[in-house]
């Protein structure tokens, strides 16, 4: 270590430099993990994990903010639906702009590609669901006997 | 209030597992309550508290599916752990897939933030988290969930090629954790007594740190005679002291009776060399804690341990 030139890390460790690459993963962070920190409460789906608040300082409130806001991505639920453009084409009986639009946003929602990828989309949450309370079924099971085997 | 703190390095065998139960077992028994988490696949994190290789299930199911975690309590006193091992395999191989399709998952801090000392409405003073060397996302994981980063490091270059990965990583993690600050760097397994190696080695890890973070004072000297005493035996450095000084009186005993002093479970280490362990891992947990201190408003961090 002392008879080779050596790099000066102290900008990556301040924040002066920039990494090489970016993280691994900003994008896979869930908003629950923000959402654990103080001030945001817990989520109703993660009440076991969070229990009573998280206890940690409020120099991480900023981060598990910022962590919220990257990972937050638009829902299933909040694309367009069809039925309020076809109410309103029936009430007009003329095509305006944004009726066209609507239509447009219908005609994206009827594609069979897109509408197969919702159909998987739904079937995956499902099988998540699944996978989550079978899991956690298990996990209580075998708890009692994992608990004698760790400490025999 | 909490602190969460990780031990990691770019390169393996650098002490990362051992300075962490080192840590933990000597601020645990100042009176605080820590827990320790063990993110490494390899777990060995069991061996040298002594209970043993675990699956580490529970901790890849909460980092990948917000299950709650299962805590080892009592692993000392006021020493809880969260067990690592095989399963955390699995936890890098499900965020790459998950962030490819756009789904996201829980992480490490949900998991850790709710988990609180069983017996007491009080909350952990120290969370230690041992870090894997060779897993970027696992290490990623663990410094978006912590407040501060401390780097252990050996005195040859390879261990700087460690630091070099471990602070491109670091910068990374920044991007979702800005508040994460390199507390400090720790020189580990050195002789005790090299005090000119041990000068250069301090002046060129300061100048790679380039005043970022300082150089921990306090060295880990190198024993390889206590370091298998005390992962043969699941014993911390305070604890192998205390069994030398009780073996000690036995063997005194045995001379007496005319007896050969050593058996076949007598301890390789010898005392004095014992007590200096204990001593380096006892300096350096005052000036961790002085160092979150000094990090923290003063008043929310008691210094002495």
């Amino acid at each position: 270590m002392t008879a080779n030139a050596r790099p000066n890390l102290g900008g990556l460790f301040t924040g002066v430099t920039p990494p090489d690459r970016s993280s691994s993963i900003a994008d896979a962070l869930g908003p629950r993990a923000a959402a654990a920190g103080p001030g945001n409460g817990a989520t109703p789906g993660n009440d076991a994990v969070t229990g009573k608040g998280s206890g940690r300082s409020t120099r991480s409130a900023g981060t598990a903010g910022l962590a919220a806001r990257q990972s937050v991505r638009p829902k299933p639920a909040e694309t367009p639906a069809p039925l309020p453009l076809i109410a309103g084409t029936t009430r007009s009986g003329v095509s305006s702009a944004s009726d066209r639009d609507d239509h447009w946003a219908a005609l994206q929602w009827l594609d069979p590609v897109r509408a197969l990828g919702s159909y998987f989309d739904f079937m995956q949450g499902v099988l998540d669901a699944q996978r989550r309370v079978t899991i956690s079924l298990a996990s209580i099971v075998s708890a009692p006997v994992r608990r004698i085997g760790l400490w025999r | 209030m909490r602190r969460v703190v990780a031990i990691a390095n770019g390169k393996g065998g650098v002490g990362k597992t051992t300075l962490t139960s080192g840590l933990a077992g000597q601020i645990a028994a100042a009176g605080r309550r820590v827990l320790v988490v063990d993110t490494d696949p390899q777990g060995n994190l069991g061996r040298d508290l002594g209970y043993g290789p675990q699956d580490g299930n529970s901790l890849g199911l909460a980092i990948t599916h917000g299950l709650p975690l299962e805590v080892s309590r009592g692993v000392r006193d006021r020493l809880d752990v969260v067990s690592g091992g095989p399963a955390l395999w699995d936890v890098s191989p499900a965020f790459t897939a998950r962030g490819a399709r756009g789904s996201t998952l829980p992480g490490l801090r949900p998991a850790i933030d709710g988990l609180r000392p069983s017996g007491t409405d009080a909350d952990y003073d120290l969370v230690l988290v041992d870090t894997p060397p060779g897993e970027p996302i696992l290490q990623e994981l663990v410094f978006a969930a912590s407040d501060y980063l401390i780097i252990p490091t050996r005195s040859d270059d390879a261990s700087l090629d460690g630091l070099v990965v471990v602070a491109q990583r670091f910068a990374a993690a920044r991007a979702i954790n800005p508040e994460l600050t390199l507390l400090g760097v720790v020189l580990f397994g050195v002789r005790a007594g090299s005090t000119r190696l041990i000068k250069r080695v301090r002046a060129a890890l300061d100048d790679t740190l380039g005043g970022a973070a300082p150089v921990f004072g306090t060295s880990i000297r190198y024993l390889e005679s206590a370091a298998v005493d005390m992962r043969s035996r699941g014993l911390l450095p305070y604890e192998l002291e205390q069994v030398h000084r009780t073996a000690t009186s036995a063997r005194i005993k045995r001379l007496r009776k005319g007896v050969s002093a050593n058996t076949a479970d007598s301890l390789l280490s010898r005392d004095s060399s014992a007590a200096g362990l204990a001593a380096d891992y006892a300096a350096l947990a005052a000036e961790m804690m002085t160092a979150i201190g000094g990090q923290d408003r003063p008043s929310q961090v008691e210094v002495a341990v």
